[in-house]
Parts: C-alpha cells; structure tokens; sequence
C-alpha cells in the first residue's frame, strides 16, 4: 500500500512539475466545449431560399411565407432565368431555389395536384437534405391547412404531435452530451497514452522495473491521478451544460458518475495498453491521435446517428467505446433513463475496460521478464 | 546551401521510416480509416422506429398500423395494445416515436374527429420532425381515404440535386476527410519535430553547426510537405478508384492548392513545436487546435448553422477553405478563376503561419 502511493505521488509530481499541460488539460475541454456547443449545429438558419414565382401565386405566397416564419430561411426572390439561377449557385449566394410553375394554382383547382421543383445546391449534401427535409415538413403542413380549407372540413383522422424531451428542438441538447463523451475519450487516452512510453524513452523505465512494485501497482500509480483530473474536467464540462446551454438533466447522478468513472478508467486504459505496445513517445501519440480522432468523432453517434449507417459500419462503430458511453449519457441526461434500461450498454463498457485493463497490464508483464 | 539543405532532408526522412512502427501509422491506419469513415457521414434519416399503442384494436387501427408498416423509413418496433405508460417508451429509448390510437378512434372515424397521438423523442430535433412529418402524412391520408374523399393530391415537391444529382454523400465526404487526415498527419509530425530534438538533445547538435535558420526551416518543411504529398496522391487514387469521384479534371488545381495549403498547416506545427517545452505540450496544443480546425470546418456540420461570431472564425480555418476549394474543383467542375477568394484566403494565412514559425524559431536557443 505505501508503494502504490508512492507510485501515485511521483506521478502527481510528474504532472504538477509541468503547469502548461496542466492549464491546457484544464482549458482544452472548457473552451472547446463552449466553442463546439455554440458552433456545432445541424439546424440550418438563414438558409438562403431563392424563389422563382413568375406570376406571384397565392398558394407560393402563402407557403413561401410559411417557410420564412419559421426562422430557417432568409428569401430572395429570383427572376425566372436559368443562367442568373446557375450563376447565383455557382457563387454561393444561394443554397436552394423553389421554382413555381405558372399554373400551380390553375392546376390545383382543376385536378387537384400540382408540382413544385427545388433546385438543391448539393455540392454540400448534408446541408442541401437538410434543407430539403425543413421544405419538404413544411409543405406537408401546409398542405394539410389548404385541404382544411378546401374539403371545409377538418380532416377525419388529425394528428396530435408532442416533442418530448427538447420540446424547442436545439441541437445542443443533442450535441453537448455527444461532445462530453468525445472530449472525455480523446483527452483521457491522450493523458496516459504517452507516461509509460515517457519512461520508456527517459530510461526511467528501468528503475521502476528493478522495483519490488507489482505491475498492477505501477499502472494504478499512472491511472490514478488522471481519474481525478478527468473527473475535474467531467465536472467542468456537465455544470456548463447545465448553466451555458440549458441542457436539462433529468436522470440519476449517481448513475451518471458510475458510468462517467467506469468510461473514463476505460480511455486510461486504453491510453495505458498504447504506451506499452508503443516503442516511443512518438508512436503513442500518433496511435491516440491520428488513430482515435476522426473514428471518435463519426462513429460514436456524436453527429452522425449511428442508425442511419450502413449495417457494416454499425458493427463497425461498435467497437468505438464513445458511441456506448453517448447512448448511456444522452439517456440519463435527456430523458431520464433508468440506467437498469441501459445495462447492455453499461455492460459492454464494463467488458471494454477490464480486457483492456488486462492487457494493458499483461503487455507490461511481459516487458518485465 | 543546396547541400546542407538536401542533408537535413535526407536526415527527417531517414527519422520518419527507420522507425518500423510509423509506417503502417502513416500509409496504412490513414487509408483504412478513408475507406471506412468516408461512407460514413449522412444525415439522412432513413430508419425510424415506431412503437404503436393500440387502444382500439378495431379493423380501421390495423390498417392505419399496416399502412404506417409499408413505410420504408419506418420500422415498427412494438405493437402493444396493453396498457402501461406510452412515454415509458421513449424514456427507455425502445423508439423514437409513439403512435397512440385512442379507443374510440373507430367510432370517431365515421363522426369525422378521431385524433392520433404522437409522441416523439425531441433529442434528434431533425430526426424528430422528419419522423413527425411522414407519419402526419400518412395518418392523414389515411383518414381521407376512410370517409372516401377524394383528397386533392396536393402539392409535390420534386428534388433537383445540382452539382451532385445523384446526392453522392461520398463525393463530399471522401475528399473532405482526405484533407483531415493529411492535415492530422502533417501537424502532428512537424509539431512533435523540434521539440522532440530538443528533449532528446540532439538541437544542440544542429545549433553549432552553420546551417542557416531558413535552411533549417525548410529542411524540417519539405520532406514533411513530400510526405503530405505522398499521402494526398495515395487517398486520391483511394477516391478514384473505389469511391469514383471524378478527381482529374482539376488535379493540377488540387496539386497547386496542396502545396500552399501544406506550407500553411505545416509552418504551423514547427510553430507549435518551437513555443513548445515538452512533446506533451506540443501534443495537447496541436490537438486542441486540430479539433477545432476538424469540428469547424464545415464538412460535419454546416457552416451556415454556426453563429455568426464563430463563421468569423472559420475564415481563419485552413481547412475550411480547402475543403470548399476542393468541393467546387470535383464537384462544380471549378477552374482557377472560381476558386481564386478561397485560394487568397488559404495562400493569406499560409503566409500568416510560415512567419510566425520563422520568427519564433531562434537557432542556438535562448
């Protein structure tokens, strides 16, 4: 027991020594959370919408001021030439153009249904299905006040829709508990990834080796005071959720800590088993970093749900420890899961980290002899 | 000078492959993940899970939920028609929405006021409406249909997808994290470079010999832009032939546009590197910018959802207008003269960064 806080002593001095990484692990997260919590949407505002409507139909008018109500669209209207269309595409002056036939409306009259086109600019596809899905929801709308209005009868079968949990529909209710568990991962593998190929590279590896400390001690010394700096940094990052982007928290804290801790023992872990199979500080860093960023970031269900993938890459996302830490943590902070509900994905945490636990004592086993 | 030059190259890239370990992490792991994550990045919503409570159980409540069944996008998950609370459902994450057909809704039918209920997990706010959305349209039609109004077909909206008409999410994504991982690549190796000398101890060496600073400078910058190079060639050929994104009609704007950009993210990381202690410093600086260079760069989310103060931001974002350059060169068909604004911006800050890292370096340490 006096060896082991031993070991954690040294390790704290090794980080207090050097007070610029302290400062950045501190900052990195805060900053990056309050800069990502703003600028990371996938609610389109102030799209530009041009609209062709030569012969300014009602039915245009009325949708085309539907549209700009909502707050998403900001409209220009556009002469019916299909050079001076291209040309304000190629520009990026405009992202989406509705173009109107001259006969919507004779048409509705006389058979009932009509067409309208939207140009798409979709040279950024994300942007223009976005788009395409705001037109397309409130066309529907739309079209259901006009049959009201035309058949003078409310529909027989209405429908009564209620958003639950985000009633105001912010992407940063989605966004903020999906940048916890990517910040939390990345910044936590990148602490410990490099201490023990530091050692390594130092020399000082060896001493601790001819050391009566078991294996398991030395990487309890290491893991140890990053578990406390990470749970500073979860603290930081949850309470501004809470007071900067009024993100609701509606489940069990206790919970949230139980799975916060057993996730962040995870990335440790895993940050331990790269500095030991690592021949240099060098490796490791590159391995945490060019090999878990871009993976963290688009597999995890952070801005891409992970439903909407290809089946392979839903098996492949499985193994991104981020995407089951994302479903726990949006559960519990959202909607108030009970964290019994969620215990496949508790689990499949829990199996990540003690194999990589195992083997990240195993590999410095095997150094050892 | 040519020769001290062509010797300090010959010396980074013997350091780069004489270590086993960094090969596959520099010409395999980057590949892979291109490969995998290029597929990856949509935000179509094609799979919504539907729970339906049924308190009817009437012939009218099983066609509505066949009909709601028919839907591709859609996929019933459970069919309940016991009690229990409905938003118990959502709370436990089993489906995004809740279809509630009241007890009484055949008999409201005929009366012409039965009411469907949704309830729909708002956490995906885009998601949600879109669910919303297709099931307002469905339930409706289907009310028409009982009480046999002919309903006016309504309005339809017909998609043209310029530029991308098949809406190839690839041809956006590909390139874009092509240039991510060039971008991780080349800073992580220019800013762990001089301050590994340093710790190490081998800066010293170089400090007595009589190489001069710009000489140093561009000994560390070209085999580094070389590899960047090399790696650009291989992702491309990745994009070519397995993604078939029409890459060569502008591959000497891409080329020429590289080599700028490479200078910019490149100067950066030696920068990085001199006002770095430690390699963990050096480290933790560049991935903190890295990230935001990544999550700002608009290839994730769109620029045009940000606040206005941080699209400020993103103008000083090497790899937005890289990206954007890069888009319009495949994807508009670009020439030179299109992509000229982006193309100042990028050579500006690539200028920005190559001083700063030239006046932050002091040869001989102070």
């Amino acid at each position: 027991m006096k060896a082991l806080i031993g070991t954690i002593k040294k390790e704290i001095q090794h980080i207090i020594r050097d007070p610029r990484t302290l400062m950045l692990l501190f900052a990195m997260p805060v900053i990056q959370l309050l800069m990502f919590g703003y600028a990371v949407r996938n609610e389109v505002t102030e799209v530009d919408l041009g609209v062709v409507d030569y012969q300014n139909q009602t039915y245009v008018d009325e949708l085309v001021q539907r549209l700009e109500a909502t707050g998403y669209f900001k409209i220009t209207r556009l002469p019916n030439d299909q050079n001076e269309i291209y040309d304000a595409f190629e520009k990026g002056k405009i992202s989406a153009v509705l173009v109107a036939k001259d006969d919507v409306e004779t048409e509705l009259k006389r058979m009932g249904i009509s067409e309208l086109q939207l140009l798409l600019d979709a040279s950024n596809p994300n942007l223009a299905s976005i788009i395409e899905q705001y037109v397309r929801v409130n066309l529907n709308l739309h079209q259901l006040d006009m049959n009201r209005f035309q058949i003078s009868r409310s529909p027989p079968v209405s429908v009564s829709a209620r958003y639950l949990f985000n009633p105001e529909l912010k992407s940063s209710w989605l966004f903020v508990p999906g940048l916890i568990s990517v910040i939390l991962m990345l910044v936590s593998t990148l602490m410990t990834s490099i201490t023990i190929a530091r050692e390594k590279e130092m020399g000082s590896i060896e001493l601790l080796l001819v050391s009566p400390l078991q294996p398991y001690q030395i990487i309890i010394g290491k893991v140890f005071p990053y578990l406390v700096l990470s749970f500073v940094n979860v603290a930081s990052i949850v309470f501004l959720a809470i007071t900067v982007f009024d993100v609701p928290f509606v489940g069990n804290w206790v919970a949230f800590w139980g799975v916060s801790t057993l996730f962040i023992l995870l990335a440790l872990s895993l940050g331990i088993l790269i500095s030991g199979v690592s021949s240099s500080q060098l490796t490791a860093m590159l391995l945490s970093m060019v090999g878990l960023l871009l993976p963290t970031i688009i597999l995890s269900g952070f801005i891409f749900p992970v439903k909407n993938l290809h089946i392979i890459l839903q098996y492949i996302s499985a193994v991104i420890p981020a995407r089951w830490y994302l479903v726990v943590i949006r559960g519990i902070m959202l909607r108030g899961t009970d964290i019994l509900i969620l215990w496949k994905e508790v689990l499949i945490l829990f199996v990540m980290t003690s194999g990589l636990l195992f083997m990240s004592i195993k590999t410095f086993k095997e150094r050892l002899q | 000078m040519n020769r001290q030059l062509l010797i300090l190259m010959e010396k980074e890239f013997k350091q780069v492959f004489r270590n086993k370990a960094m090969r596959p992490m520099l010409f395999v792991i980057p590949f892979l993940q291109l490969i995998i994550l290029g597929n990856a990045a949509t935000f179509e919503v094609n799979t919504i899970d539907v729970a339906v409570v049924d308190y009817a159980v009437t012939k009218n409540s099983r066609e509505l939920i066949q009909k709601v069944e028919a839907l591709d996008e859609i996929q019933l998950t459970h069919w309940k028609t016991a009690d229990g609370e409905p938003a118990q459902m959502l709370v436990d994450n089993v489906a995004d929405i809740v279809m509630i057909i009241p007890q009484d809704f055949s008999e409201d039918l005929t009366t012409g006021g039965a009411n469907v209920q949704l309830l729909v997990d708002a956490v995906d706010g885009n998601a949600a409406q879109i669910g919303a959305s297709f099931l307002r349209e469905i339930i409706t039609d289907f009310g028409y249909q009982q009480v046999s109004i002919q309903q006016s077909g309504g309005v339809q909206l017909t998609s043209r997808y310029l530029f991308n008409p098949e809406l190839k999410y690839t041809h956006f994504m590909v390139p874009g994290i092509l240039v991510l991982l060039i971008t991780l690549i080349g800073v992580f190796l220019t800013s762990m470079n001089i301050v590994r000398e340093r710790e190490v101890g081998t800066i010293d060496q170089l400090n007595v010999t009589p190489i001069s600073k710009s000489v140093f400078i561009l000994g560390k910058l070209i085999p580094f832009g070389i590899i960047g190079l090399g790696e650009l060639t291989i992702g491309l050929a990745i994009a070519y032939v397995l993604f078939s994104i029409p890459i060569f009609g502008g591959l000497l704007i891409i080329y020429g546009v590289s080599v700028i950009y490479l200078i910019g993210v490149l100067a950066l990381g030696l920068l990085i590197s001199t006002v770095s202690g430690t390699m963990q410093q050096a480290l933790f600086s560049s991935w903190f910018i890295l990230v935001i260079f990544i999550l700002m760069s608009g290839l994730f989310t769109p620029i045009e959802s940000m606040p206005s103060w941080a699209q400020w931001i993103t103008e000083f974002n090497p790899v937005t207008h890289f990206i954007e350059i890069i888009r319009r060169v495949i994807l508009k068909d670009a020439g030179w003269d299109s992509v000229l604004d982006a193309l100042v911006k990028l050579s500006g800050l690539s200028v920005m960064s190559a001083v700063a890292a030239v006046l932050s370096f002091k040869k001989g340490g102070d």
